[in-house]
């Protein structure tokens, strides 16, 4: 019997660890990992409406971010800024449906908040050239004193719709829908292969 | 060519989408359904739209973005976009 339930990656049949591209001195400057297991819930409500904001604060521990493309964080925990009324709540995976259950027991009606952990495939550069090899595909401004770590924005690559999060120096997350995660999988590895690029086991 | 999303600043033109003309009016209801003035009306409001030369009120939308609808003042001639600005408030800029 097969388990429905057991979550199978979107990158499966493709995911291959190891030392792939260009050789180059000094090795590879771009390393790759599929972030998983991962929960996220997409939070919709108004931020002038305590009832929400408050619920937010006890459902993940942090303040809504309202400026654009900002990140807040609390713990390991990260609530990304996508539209005026709209947040993304991403973290290691609590268990099926325990991150959503938070949201909606704190937010009650106030909040439209969906899980979304299913449906999303995050892929992780970082290195040297993580930058560069996003700069090829997404019309963003990736100046290192401009995309900075804490910021996020949302635009396209390869004519997919992808979520760009920066959590860290030289380090990026790549979110696109589920089923474009093949295609962007070997969109970015495609576009890191002059510069070598490494591919690490899968982690949150 | 960049185009100022109200909330997310400065963006490339493929993250936008034209979505129409923001100066027409949705018809008021009238007393009589059958009121023909008022069929004409719907069918101005729901076809008919103008081609002006210069500037013009449209409707846009950041929909690789933050999915925002909002309104911008662009002159058609030039492609020069005067001013952007959300749905509820009054675009600046142009020779409007
Ligand atoms: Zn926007």
């Amino acid at each position: 019997m097969v388990d429905l339930t057991e979550r199978v990656s979107a990158l499966a049949a493709i995911y291959e660890t190891g030392t792939f591209g260009a050789t180059v001195d000094g090795g590879p400057s771009v390393a790759f990992s599929e972030r998983r297991p991962l929960s996220i819930v997409h939070v919709a409500g108004k931020p002038d409406d305590k009832a929400f904001s408050d619920g937010v604060k006890t459902a993940c521990g942090c303040d809504l971010p309202t400026t654009p493309g900002d990140i807040a964080t609390s713990g390991d925990l990260s609530l990304v800024w996508l539209a005026p009324e709209r947040w993304l709540a991403v973290c290691p995976n609590r268990g099926s449906g325990v991150l959503e259950a938070a949201f909606r027991d704190a937010c009650g009606d106030s909040g439209a908040i969906i899980d979304v952990s299913h449906g999303r495939t995050v892929i992780r550069l970082s290195g040297a050239n993580a930058r560069t090899v996003l700069m090829k595909g997404a019309p963003l401004d990736f100046h290192k004193k401009v995309f900075t770590p804490g910021r996020a924005a949302q635009s396209a690559i390869s004519q997919c719709g992808t979520l760009i999060t920066c959590p860290a120096e030289d380090t990026f997350d790549v979110y696109v829908f589920r089923a474009f995660g093949q295609h962007m999988w070997e969109w970015l590895t495609d576009a890191a292969g002059e510069f070598g690029y490494s591919v690490e086991t899968p982690a949150t | 060519m960049l185009i100022k999303c109200p909330w997310c600043g400065d963006r490339a033109l493929q993250e936008f989408s034209y979505q129409g003309d923001a100066t027409v009016q949705r018809p008021a209801e009238p007393a009589e359904p059958t009121d023909a003035k008022w069929d004409d009306e719907w069918y101005q409001f729901v076809y008919l739209r103008d081609d002006p030369k210069g500037w013009h009120d449209e409707l846009w939308q950041h929909n690789l973005g933050c999915r925002k609808h909002f309104k911008a003042r662009r002159n058609t001639v030039t492609h020069e976009i005067a001013d952007t600005g959300p749905m509820n408030e009054e675009l600046k800029g142009g020779d409007k």
